[in-house]
């Protein structure tokens, strides 16, 4: 965004107030349109893992064929009437040329993707469908709820750093701006809840927001501990001191994943903390208590139907993406690719140090923000896929469960890996004023590299290990003792 | 509340430590279980997706495979069954109709094995009473249909899965033998009025009388086929 500022000022001669604005704007509406988009083809994917999961096959008929095929086939059809106009046979001749292609575009989408078009049709339904507004809620609430929860989720973007390039701001407090803009849904969720006149609306309410309370420690905490690390509050700032470029280090040692903040021993621990308090922030299974249907019909939005559900609907992934994107920030490295060579390759001049002995930051080639946004991207995407994944194992807490998890389990972690980071920063000062700089620098590299090739190879065995005999017949006799069944 | 000494504290911290490290145990075999599932579905769906579409395009005959314990459809033998209605009585949720007729040797037989397929919940108590064994919960699983008719009994008939599964071509035999029925009532109606024609609305009130019965016996009709030959049920 900045870029594009700057070029609407030099180039293009606007004012600086005009071209401020519009680069807000442009910015905004792509980010915004683009995250959307997203956000409703989670919809379908999680709909996928889901069905894969269970070994269903999940959503399957909406495909381009119906969708935009039967309309063209009308069209064309329509055209070949004898009482058809000069209109309709001109909008047959214009229709007809497209039918192959869509039929061959239909059979390849089929086979990547069958059904990939349910959320569009979803969308269009819950657009057409009718907005009931019930007689005794009290309506100015009722009717701004929904929006203050959607503006609360995508108000999240503004600071996301999607590339080193591509950003629409970059605050000097981004991340606290985050936690503080995220946390207002609670407020949207609770009016939602006060507003119905409904019990089981106000109780989900209710539990939303102390949930919400609740877990914004942890993930302060969280926070405060990666601003410790990184020196800085910008989200731009946190992603550059992730490559790990410190005064007296080379630069060729930078850049590699495990220099990410996860691979830091102590923050190995926080973030799987972090990113469980930031599943119930955006109130996801396991921490759906909020809208637990078995208990609360639907919770907080028991009353809404059509667009006002829906636009609930999209808050809730759109701070799913919020939130993973934020984890990758944090801990993963915001946008670096995490290969050392690579990133190298891209840097069109290399990171320096001033008389100050202050890092300036690396100044990528012309290609280096769309690298990056892809890294960004998939590593964003992935957590995302790993909230389903979660959602699609674990069932749902009970409400002291959720608390107990917080308070006895989280914020002690959290607390104690603060502690540690703390005094590991001040320990390590203190070596280096033994040992010298650099060959501390080079000890922590080795030591992570070893740690994070490590953790990631027990990862893949244990996820990849085929399962032991012992297993197998542990199984067998659950089922042997389960016997053949009530039925002979 | 004394205060704790150093061994409490240190049991309570080696307690935290351990219930963190089974919670995430626990959970990553929970991972694993789902995400061998997820990456299967991926790579062999043909072997690992046991659900297919419900949609019309498979048919009975289509060679489903289900499960060793999957209840479907009732089913009865009749040649084993002795009428002693135990399942009747079992129903929790009464959806089981038999009548049962003694044949000229004395032996009791059942003429009448209906279940209201609507109601019925696959419960299996009706199957783990039966005293012969004659009565079983069949692999058949396919109750859709496109008239709601098929399954209640709206028209006076409940669908009968003692004498089988109706075929379109039953179906077909069953609605035409009605027919038969229904027109021969007609036909005996008219020609008793025949001889002093009375006014209109009797008529069709009459017309009313004769329809109903011939309805209600059609299943039984149907079902004493299958007792002339009990090889029938449900292939």
């Amino acid at each position: 965004m900045p870029d594009l500022y700057h070029f609407l000022v030099t180039h293009w001669g606007l004012s600086v107030a005009t071209s401020a604005l519009i680069a807000v704007f442009v910015a905004c509406a792509v980010v915004v349109g683009t995250v959307l988009f997203v956000v409703g083809f989670s919809t379908y994917v999680e709909r996928k893992v889901a069905a894969d999961i269970q070994r269903r096959i999940g959503p399957n008929q909406c495909n381009l064929g119906p969708f935009f095929g039967e309309l063209l086939r009308v069209v064309v059809e329509n055209g070949k009437l004898p009482q058809a106009g000069a209109l309709g046979r001109a909008m047959a001749a214009a229709c007809k040329p497209f039918q192959r292609p869509l039929s061959v575009l239909d059979r390849i989408l089929g086979r990547l993707a069958p059904g990939v078009l349910i959320f569009m049709a979803d969308g269009l339904k819950l657009i057409l469908k009718e907005d009931i507004i019930p007689d005794a809620v009290d309506k100015p609430l009722f009717r701004a709820a929904p929006y203050i929860v959607l503006a609360s989720a995508l108000g999240g973007l503004a600071v996301l750093p999607f590339s080193d390039k591509l950003y629409i701001a970059d605050f000097n407090i981004g991340i606290f701006y985050i936690a503080a803009i995220t946390s207002l849904e609670v407020l949207g969720i609770l009016m939602a809840g006060w507003a119905s006149n409904n019990k089981w609306a106000l109780l989900g309410g209710m539990r939303s927001a102390a949930q919400i309370v609740s877990y914004e420690l942890p993930v302060g905490l969280a926070i405060a501990t990666v601003v410790l690390v990184s020196g800085t509050l910008s989200m731009q700032g946190i992603c550059y001191s992730q490559l790990a470029l410190h005064p007296g280090s080379d630069w060729h040692s930078s850049g590699w994943f495990w220099q990410w903040n996860i691979f830091h021993p102590a923050m190995f621990v926080l973030a799987p903390a972090y990113f469980l308090a930031s599943l119930a922030e955006c109130n996801r299974t396991p921490f759906d208590i909020p809208e637990a249907e078995s208990e609360l019909v639907a919770g907080y939005h028991t009353e809404y139907s059509g667009m006002r559900f829906s636009l609930f609907f999209m808050a809730e992934y759109a701070m799913m993406v919020v939130t993973s994107a934020v984890a990758v920030t944090l801990f993963l490295g915001g946008w670096s690719t995490g290969l050392g060579p690579l990133e190298w390759a891209m840097m069109a001049e290399p990171p320096g140090f001033d008389a100050a002995g202050v890092m300036t930051q690396p100044v990528y080639a012309w290609y280096g923000w769309l690298v990056h946004l892809l890294a960004f991207g998939l590593k964003t995407y992935a957590l995302i896929l790993l909230m389903m994944w979660i959602r699609w194992t674990l069932p749902r807490f009970r409400v002291d469960q959720v608390m107990g998890l917080c308070w006895k389990k989280l914020i002690p972690i959290s607390l104690a890996c603060l502690l540690c980071t703390a005094s590991w920063m001040v320990v390590r000062m203190m070596l280096a004023e033994q040992l010298g700089a650099t060959l501390l620098e080079h000890i922590t590299f080795w030591l992570r590299a070893a740690f994070a090739l490590g953790v990631t190879a027990w990862l893949v065995w244990y996820f990849r290990r085929p399962i032991a005999p012992e297993e197998v017949a542990a199984q067998e006799e659950v089922l042997a003792q389960a016997g053949p069944g009530p039925l002979p | 509340m004394g205060r704790q000494t150093r061994e409490e504290k240190g049991k309570e911290v080696f307690e935290f430590i351990q219930e963190v490290y089974l919670g995430v145990r626990t959970f990553l075999a929970g991972m694993r279980v789902t995400g061998t599932y997820f990456v299967n579905a991926n790579l062999r769906p043909k072997e690992t997706i046991t659900t297919v579409a419900y949609d019309g395009s498979v048919s009975l005959a289509a060679g489903v495979k289900v499960a060793e314990r999957f209840r479907g459809h009732l089913q009865l033998d009749t040649a084993n069954c002795i009428g002693c209605k135990t399942c009747v009585k079992t129903c929790p949720i009464d959806c089981i109709w038999v009548d049962t007729e003694k044949s000229e040797t004395g032996k009791l037989h059942v003429s009448r094995f209906d279940v209201d397929q609507l109601k019925c919940m696959y419960c299996g108590q009706c199957v783990r009473v039966c005293p012969t064994g004659g009565l079983t919960m069949s692999k058949r699983w396919w109750g859709a249909t496109f008239h709601t008719d098929d399954g209640t009994n709206l028209h006076g008939q409940l669908r009968s899965f003692g004498a089988g599964y109706y075929t379109p071509e039953q179906k077909l035999e069953n609605e035409r033998k009605r027919q038969e029925a229904a027109e021969a009532k007609k036909k005996a109606a008219a020609m008793a009025a025949k001889p002093t024609p009375p006014p209109p609305s009797p008529v069709a009130a009459v017309e009313k009388k004769a329809e109903t019965p011939t309805q209600a016996t059609a299943p039984s009709s149907a079902v004493a086929a299958p007792e002339k030959k009990p090889d029938t049920p449900a292939a």
